[in-house]
């Protein structure tokens, strides 16, 4: 009995504790909410239904998880999944790496500082078709720029086939989705870079840091959080690429540049098997939002580590 | 023929109009008011046009030819003429550049109906429109209404005994061949041995200012690559799969894509990306190409210093045979303006308008086997192209003979072929490993249609 | 309080000791500077030399650095054959739409994940999250359904709307993170002198969160003004191409015009570089912070 008054008292008791609600955020989220659901979730979840279905002959009918079936048994599906993860993996290292390094770069002050910021915007800007047009001509075997300077590095003996050997083509894609992309990060990067202050790094210099200690300790733990949100956009970014890699390498050698936008692409719009390709985009939907929901969640261990090491470091 | 009325003939099921199971909203919007939107020729209704087709019948032509800068006067032309003798209809033009047609077409069709009434399209999509959409209505009784025959290309696009796309423009696979590099070579006359081609490639491949061969082979390029790779094992008594059985890897077949890399790497162009290539080709800066011969109203305008020179050869193999691929024109169902359509349908295939943008754009092929009884002048025209030659020789066969039932899923089953044998070229497997490797996936991952 | 933050210009001027390594320092960092433009800028310096050569050269053994002179004749008829301004202004006309209404958006959006408590930022950030996990090739065709009912179709201005839906969530985080920075003592100060919390938000935080809402424009911007996939998909009438459609004609089936595709994507980018060099300055949070004092 008296544990029951106990747990009663303390309900009452938190509940007299918390804040009370009021409408005003909810007033804000609704447009929010209507907006985006009306354009974006409802349309997906047409897309996801499309999964269930077959089309034959003009009769679309239901089939359950047939789709599905036949993916599990697809080896095509299984490599383009490996392949994704390896190239999300590389390219969260590429975009966060290359655009920290330009971002610094970018916050030196030097004389034309404006005009060399916007010109390393440039690769973002160019539209994709040239980009690709470009990439392939500079890698290509026998006319390429590329090979040109190969040529000289000795034990090279034939064209290197940048484009149509597997790891090649690879890193090919690495670099050109790597090259068109950075410059989101370092604007993003660059402003985080200018919110901290500059008293900091003063007084570092007075106790005698050098640029490394610097950077360690002062600006990588202010960029922690605005680089654990590009990780999460990087990830996002890399698994929907699609026109870089399939304008340049098509997917191949083989299967060893598919990813999941590609082989998704693919089915549906070359090989016209639309409920197949939804059914594989469900499954690519699924293992994003799980492998970001993982992202944030170790995020958030690795910064409450972090604050309470620092708890730890002050006491 | 019996494959194809095997498959047509399985269909138990009373051939329905599309119905999309997503919704009220959706389904009146896709299966009722499709008709109307259709009228309009957009997706606004409310639009003035609602007043207009009370004065004019509107009809929308979809076609990748608008963007062909060397064909599109030819066809506007025709289309203008159509116009003319009937003041009553109105052609409105929409499409796309050739490489995202199809694609786009089938984004609008999957999206609940097509934005046209009459659509050209090549093999692929037609068949598309016709077997897996349904959307097509018959078209046979136009060609019998004009006293022409449909060539064996068409059987392609025939169900139950019906014929679904008529035919405005073939394209036919042959050996193309610059004589002035051939004879500036030591070459007197054009290959008829796989042997010879090589030793000839070989030979006249002097880089970095003339190749010998102009083989696609770069899976960026997928499609046109398996376009020209599928004909090599016709050359060799192979096919890649007969009925339901794929043969990918079988022994005639790696001879055949052995010999095709062989060339590949004879040509020292291996890797090198189809706009290089073209580029090159144009240039007049390589010795032969197998290829289709498509408008030479493109060629003298894209390639002025190679037009000249160019002649044609039949593929040196024995049998020299070839394929040949369709394009045509289908109806919609969803039309709102049949009549019309087919009008214009049987105006765009009526002897003397297709004679007039064959001559015009310079299209080699005219699908039709009795059209030069209607249209005399027709061989002399023929006649007339020198480096039409080789079209004579070739034995033209259709892609369901070296397909079998997997011509339904042609795309497909070239893209897995034709990206596995650049791993061939680039060295990183042999002609049979990547053979038996897209004999397997393909075994595994191939969608065939029910 | 409030830490102590001095604008750069109220630094008082330290005369520079050991002026030599200094000297050594510049010219290292200009070095490096150069160094990365090169080799960022390589791939847009071989498209700006095939704008400005002529035809035969673009493809050629071994390839040339340097170019053999300057020849506009690609540049005249790229311009001669094709209506560029006319996709440049369609471009110009949906990228604004879609930054405007990205803006409208993700404003409030931001404040909601950063600044308000309440209980539903979890699902509200999941959803977000969700808009943005679907590859476009299977958004395509459900949006061009729903904008056919709506009768959206050939409409730039819809289409502005479609890749502002896109953009809102993106929008979100990053001017979540600038909201992030500004310090909690601000905005509570604020709230104590009476502020309702939406002057909060257009009188407190915008404004010290200039950066980010110049990011966010940027990016949405950026993100709207070279898409091929919906802009083909919805824009099926010639006459209202953009450049991403526009530089797709360049490729037919018998040849891909190279020169005229690389002097377009030259042309094309400059719109959105110069605007970035224009606004570019406002990312810096340079004399700002009258508001803590």
């Amino acid at each position: 009995m008296n544990a029951v008054l106990d747990l009663a008292r303390g309900a009452v008791a938190r509940r007299a504790r918390k804040p009370r609600t009021s409408p005003f955020p909810y007033a804000l989220l609704a447009p929010i909410v209507v907006f985006e659901c009306l354009f974006v979730i409802y349309p997906i979840v047409r897309g996801i239904l499309l999964s269930f279905h077959e089309t034959n002959f003009g009769v679309t009918k239901f089939v359950g998880l047939a789709q599905y079936r036949q993916m599990l048994h697809d080896p095509i599906f299984w490599s383009s999944v490996q392949t994704t993860f390896e190239f999300t993996f590389a390219m969260i290292a590429v975009w966060l790496s290359l655009g920290l390094a330009v971002a610094l770069l970018m916050n030196w002050s030097f004389a034309g500082r404006g005009f060399v910021r916007a010109i390393l915007a440039i690769p973002w800007a160019v539209p994709d078709i040239p980009v690709v047009l470009t990439f392939t001509i500079m890698l290509d075997p026998n006319f390429g720029i590329l090979n040109r300077f190969a040529a000289f590095i000795p034990g090279v003996h034939h064209q290197i086939q940048w484009l149509s050997a597997p790891n090649l083509a690879f890193i090919a894609i690495i670099i050109m989705v790597g090259w068109k992309g950075f410059p989101f990060f370092s604007l993003i990067l660059l402003s985080s870079l200018q919110s901290i202050p500059d008293e900091l790094y003063e007084a570092a210099k007075v106790d005698g840091a050098g640029p490394v200690r610097r950077f360690r300790s002062i600006t990588l733990p202010a960029l922690y959080p605005t680089l654990g949100l590009l990780g999460v956009l990087a990830f996002i970014f890399s698994f929907q690429q699609f026109s870089l890699i399939y304008l340049s390498t098509g997917g191949g050698p083989g299967t060893d540049t598919s990813t999941l936008a590609v082989t998704i692409y693919n089915q549906a719009f070359e090989f016209f098997n639309y409920n197949y390709a939804s059914a594989v985009a469900v499954v690519g939907l699924l293992l994003a939002a799980a492998g970001t929901v993982l992202y944030i969640v170790l995020q958030r261990r690795v910064a409450r580590a972090r604050r309470l090491e620092g708890v730890n470091a002050a006491l | 023929m019996d494959n194809l009325s095997k498959r047509a003939g399985s269909f138990e099921s009373p051939i329905s109009r599309r119905t999309l199971l997503q919704g009220g909203a959706a389904a009146a919007a896709a299966g009722i008011a499709a008709p109307l939107l259709a009228a309009c020729g957009s997706s606004s209704p409310n639009k003035a046009s609602a007043g207009k087709s009370s004065k004019k019948t509107q009809l929308t032509l979809m076609s990748w030819e608008m963007f062909e800068p060397a064909e599109t006067a030819a066809w506007h032309k025709v289309v203008d003429e159509f116009m003319v003798a009937n003041p009553s209809i109105e052609v409105k033009w929409t499409g796309w550049p050739f490489a995202n047609y199809d694609q786009n077409v089938i984004a609008q069709a999957q999206a609940g109906h097509v934005n046209a009434d009459v659509v050209m399209c090549p093999p692929e999509l037609g068949s598309t429109l016709i077997m897996d959409y349904n959307l097509c209505e018959p078209l046979g009784q136009i060609a019998d209404s004009l006293g022409l025959t449909p060539n064996a290309a068409h059987n392609q696009f025939v169900v139950d005994g019906k014929l679904y796309l008529l035919g405005v423009l073939e394209v036919a696979f042959l050996l193309a061949y610059d004589q002035r590099i051939l004879k500036a070579g030591g070459f007197s006359a054009p290959p008829t041995t796989p042997e010879e081609w090589l030793t000839m490639t070989e030979k006249l491949t002097h880089a970095p200012k003339q190749y010998g061969t102009l083989l696609i082979n770069t899976a960026s390029a997928a499609a046109d690559m398996w376009n020209q790779l599928q004909n090599w094992p016709l050359g060799f008594g192979g096919v890649w799969a007969d009925g339901k059985n794929l043969t990918i890897d079988s022994p005639a077949n790696v001879k055949a894509i052995q010999f095709w890399v062989d060339l590949v790497k004879a040509s020292g162009l291996a890797g090198t990306s189809e706009a290089a290539l073209d580029k090159l080709y144009y240039g007049d800066q390589i010795a032969s190409q197998f290829t289709v011969g498509f408008g030479s109203a493109a060629l003298k305008q894209l390639a002025p210093k190679l037009y000249p020179n160019l002649r044609s050869a039949p593929p040196p193999w024995p049998g020299k045979k070839a394929i040949a691929r369709l394009h045509g024109n289908v109806v919609l169902k969803t039309s709102a303006h049949l009549d019309a359509a087919y009008e214009l349908t049987k105006w765009m295939i009526e002897p003397k308008n297709l004679y007039y943008v064959t001559r015009q754009n310079g299209y080699p092929l005219i699908p039709y086997s009795n059209f030069a009884d209607k249209v005399p002048a027709y061989t002399a025209f023929e006649k007339s192209l020198p480096w039409l030659e080789g079209f004579n020789e070739t034995n033209y066969v259709g892609e369901a003979d070296i397909l079998g039932d997997y011509v339904f899923a042609y795309a497909q089953l070239g893209n897995l072929i034709a990206t596995n044998i650049e791993k061939a070229v680039s060295g990183s497997s042999t002609v049979l490993e990547a053979l038996q490797s897209a004999q397997s996936l393909a075994q595994q991952s191939l969608h065939l249609p029910t | 309080m409030a830490a102590e933050v001095t604008p750069v210009a109220a630094r008082p001027l330290v005369r520079p000791r050991r002026s030599r390594r200094r000297k050594a320092s510049a010219f290292v960092r200009y070095a490096v500077i150069v160094v990365v433009c090169v080799v960022a800028l390589f791939p847009v310096y071989w498209m700006v030399l095939t704008t400005f050569q002529p035809e035969q050269d673009s493809i050629t053994y071994p390839p040339d650095l340097l170019p053999h002179g300057i020849q506009f004749s690609t540049l005249t008829s790229l311009f001669d054959g094709n209506p560029i301004a006319a996709w440049l202004l369609h471009s110009l006309t949906v990228s604004a739409v879609t930054v405007v209404v990205t803006l409208i958006f993700a404003i409030p959006g931001a404040y909601l994940l950063s600044r308000l408590r309440w209980r539903g930022v979890g699902p509200f950030g999941f959803l977000l999250l969700f808009t943005q996990l679907m590859p476009g090739a299977m958004v395509v065709v459900p949006e061009l359904q729903f904008f056919r009912e709506l009768g959206w179709t050939n409409n730039l201005l819809a289409i502005g709307v479609l890749y502002a839906a896109f953009n809102v969530p993106l929008g979100c985080w990053i001017l979540k993170s600038s909201f992030d920075t500004v310090p909690s003592e601000v905005v509570d100060a604020a709230l104590v002198d009476g502020c309702g919390r939406m002057r909060v938000l257009y009188r407190v935080l915008l404004p010290l969160s200039k950066p980010g809402v110049v990011a966010v424009a940027i990016v949405a911007f950026f993100g709207s003004w070279n898409d091929y996939l919906f802009a083909a998909a919805f824009l099926t009438n010639q006459s209202l191409y953009t450049a991403g459609l526009g530089i797709s004609t360049f490729i037919s089936d018998q040849t891909i015009k190279l020169d005229q595709l690389e002097a377009a994507g030259v042309v094309f980018s400059l719109l959105p570089v110069l605007l970035y060099l224009t606004v570019q300055r406002h990312v810096v949070r340079g004399l700002t912070a009258g508001a803590i004092k």
